[in-house]
């Protein structure tokens, strides 16, 4: 009698699940699977015909100069990253002050991260035009000529101009975080900190810092994957260009899937891409459950 | 009569405006498209033919391939597609041959098509597209008023051109404009370097007759970094974006990259005189200084196709032919040299009001089309080959390879392609 209640429970249960299921089945499961098929066929993505290749994709990948360009723009794309979350958190233990003027300050520095990417993108291509831009009329205005670059032309300094609007377009969002997790430390720890003798300083250092460790991860995590992801920004502004120093895996996975109609190769890039954002989601796990055994 | 003794009459009405309605219109031609469309060649259509009804639906060209690719994956594909022809190749297997219907059209004759325009639109021997908006690149246009007031004279040589955009740059103005960031613009000009540099040998290349390391390609890829490092093209050519063309069409700029099509465009367009200073076109000078006469590059701007499993072709090629015969005359492009014969002047000629640019342009435009050793502009065979080859270029110009460098990463995907 138990066990016949047990089943109906359970059966319930699975019932209750089977949408969410659905969902996660049509829309993530499936397309990943498709994906993963795919990237061992040729496809042009419109005729009845599939060409089985095998590895054929993978190994020409590997071989691609884009493709080793675009993890190279991925780790600079993270470095920039790295800095953003420095200037954050130095504004965000600035403004959890009560100073005046840090609600305007907040708003400001929020509102590029809530501006399309695509006019942030053109807004800047704009401001680095280096004939009509006003970055190098401000540079040659104030005698600076030697400063004046070509910003998006030159090879070695495209990257980092885009680099630079990923930092000015993303502050605002690393600001919030850091910000919310510096409120939810409890003041009294600072304050027991305070009496015990430290400095402003020492509490930020051995204090505060630790204890936004799990933000620290968390913002990581998300700036490897958007550096690994990225797209518009770099897209709009340079289309990758120029000759690669731009791209990044997911303008390849564009560019062979809608301009040259390799739809299996494209897959193949996607499923590498995929690949190395588990591999990094399972590290962040790992480095997560290192602490909570701290 | 009561609410209840209405509905017999109010049924019957409604039955007879539906089939009045599917007896006036028996069939909707779908046409899906980029630009600003063409409906009044449409409605011309419609008022002659009233059991056809035809809906145009514009997108922006970055958009369009991937919608028609998911509506024929889909089996929901539009009757008609307009396309580049360069993109012909990879609709071969959805698109209807149009060869035979156009030799069994009484109306119709082959004979009358601007031939090489028809030439671009045929894919393995099949014809695939009807050619519409005729266009000549590989050309230049110049500001004559800047050239009047710093008394510079048209450059027939890479030296006279040097000296112009030197020229241009002393007096505050860009030199020659590129907009470098753009592919195809890029390719333009590459185009130009080719034929100088190697006559005929892209075509062959392209073919896989000869390959793309041959040393006159190489040459005319590496004379492209000559030219960005003597300053022909204004600073940061690769980083360039379309607002160097506005710049040029507000008369900051001597000379820009453009082809023939800008005549009708936003950026050279037929504006009042004085508006944005008298711009004309020239030929890509001879950077070879070898006398050889200007090769323009000819193409066709649209392309327009049947899909071969609509349900209702012969409709569609009613349609089609109406294209042919108005499209080009009728729609928004100034142009003067409909891809097909059929005796109809442009009435777009009475909207031009800079009528001075406007007959220079013609004048050019049909010297260009009956030009010796004119060639199809953007015929590179595959996209990828196309996209290699202006990757090649921006790595040439940037400095972070070399011509023979570049062009074995060319012939490497050409291979990969054919061999495809």
């Amino acid at each position: 009698m138990l066990g016949r209640r047990r089943n109906k429970v359970k059966w319930g249960a699975y019932l209750f699940l089977l949408p969410a299921f659905t969902l996660f089945a049509v829309f993530v499961a499936y397309p990943i699977g498709f994906n993963g098929y795919l990237s061992f066929h040729n496809w042009n993505g419109v005729s009845d015909t599939w060409q089985w290749v095998g590895l054929e994709h993978f190994e020409r990948m590997f071989g691609e100069r884009t493709i080793r360009l675009s993890l190279r723009n991925a780790s600079f794309f993270f470095i920039g990253h790295l800095v953003n979350m420095a200037i954050a958190l130095l504004l965000a233990v600035l403004l959890n002050n009560p100073i005046p003027g840090r609600n305007l300050a907040r708003t400001l520095i929020f509102i590029p991260f809530v501006v399309a990417g695509s006019i942030v993108a053109v807004t800047w291509q704009t401001i680095y035009d280096p004939n009509l831009g006003p970055l190098n009329a401000i540079l040659r205005g104030v005698g600076l000529d030697s400063l004046a670059q070509n910003w998006l032309a030159d090879p070695k300094l495209a990257i980092w101009s885009i680099v630079v609007v990923g930092i000015w377009a993303g502050l605002g969002f690393n600001l919030v975080v850091y910000l919310a997790s510096l409120q939810s430390i409890d003041q009294s720890l600072r304050d027991a900190a305070r009496v015990d003798g430290a400095g402003r300083l020492q509490v930020f250092r051995f204090l505060t810092f630790p204890l936004l460790r799990n933000t620290h991860l968390v913002l990581i995590m998300l700036g490897i994957i958007g550096a690994v992801q990225g797209f518009e920004v770099p897209f709009i502004m340079t289309g990758g260009g120029p000759y690669g120093a731009t791209t990044t895996l997911a303008i390849e996975v564009y560019k062979n899937v809608f301009n040259f109609s390799e739809f299996g190769y494209g897959a193949a890039v996607s499923v590498f891409t995929m690949v190395i954002l588990v591999m990094l989601i399972l590290l962040q796990r790992f480095l997560l459950r290192e602490q909570r055994i701290d | 009569m009561t609410e209840r003794s209405l509905w017999a009459p109010r049924l019957l009405i409604i039955v007879l405006f539906a089939l009045g309605f599917a007896v006036a219109q028996d069939v909707t031609i779908e046409i899906v498209g980029w630009g600003s469309g063409q409906a009044v060649v449409y409605e011309e259509f419609m008022n002659q033919n009233p059991s056809i009804a035809v809906t145009e639906q514009m997108m922006p060209f970055g958009d369009l391939i991937v919608f028609l690719k998911t509506r024929f994956l889909a089996g929901e594909a539009p009757d008609i597609v307009q396309l580049q022809p360069g993109h012909l190749i990879e609709f071969r297997d959805n698109l209807l041959p149009l060869d035979d219907l156009i030799a069994s059209d009484a109306e119709l004759d082959l004979a009358n098509f601007v031939q090489p325009a028809l030439t671009i639109t045929i894919v393995d021997g099949m014809l695939l597209g009807i050619p519409q908006h005729p266009i000549v690149s590989g050309m230049l246009w110049y500001n004559k008023d800047i050239f009047d007031e710093l008394g510079l004279q048209v450059p027939t040589d890479y030296d006279e051109l040097k000296a112009v955009a030197q020229a241009c740059r002393d007096a505050g103005h860009l030199p020659l404009i590129l907009n470098g960031g753009d592919a195809w613009n890029r390719l333009n000009v590459v185009e130009q370097l080719f034929a100088y540099f190697a006559p005929g040998k892209k075509a062959q290349a392209v073919a896989g007759e000869i390959p793309w390391t041959d040393p006159d390609l190489v040459a005319g890829m590496a004379f492209f970094e000559t030219m960005v490092e003597d300053g022909v093209f204004q600073d940061g050519v690769m980083g360039a974006d379309f607002g160097v063309m506005t710049a040029f069409s507000e008369g900051n700029g001597c000379i820009v990259v453009q082809g023939s099509w800008a005549k009708g465009g936003q950026l050279i367009g037929i504006r009042p005189e004085g508006t944005v200073g008298l711009t004309l076109p020239m030929p890509f000078p001879d950077v070879t200084d070898s006398g050889l006469a200007w090769m323009p590059a000819l193409g066709t701007g649209h392309s327009f196709g049947i899909n071969k499993d609509s349900p209702n072709i012969e409709a569609a090629w009613e349609v089609m032919k109406q294209i042919i015969r108005l499209g080009d005359p009728l729609a928004n492009y100034p142009v003067l040299i409909p891809v097909y014969a059929s005796g109809v002047d442009s009435p777009v000629m009475a909207r031009a009001n800079n009528m001075g640019q406007l007959e220079a342009t013609t004048a050019f435009e049909l010297a260009a089309w009956d030009a010796e050793g004119a060639f199809l502009n953007d015929a590179w065979g595959f996209a990828e080959v196309r996209d290699a080859i202006a990757e090649a270029a921006s790595g040439v110009a940037t400095g972070q390879v070399s011509a023979e460098v570049a062009m074995r990463e060319v012939q490497r995907v050409a291979e990969r392609v054919l061999g495809r």
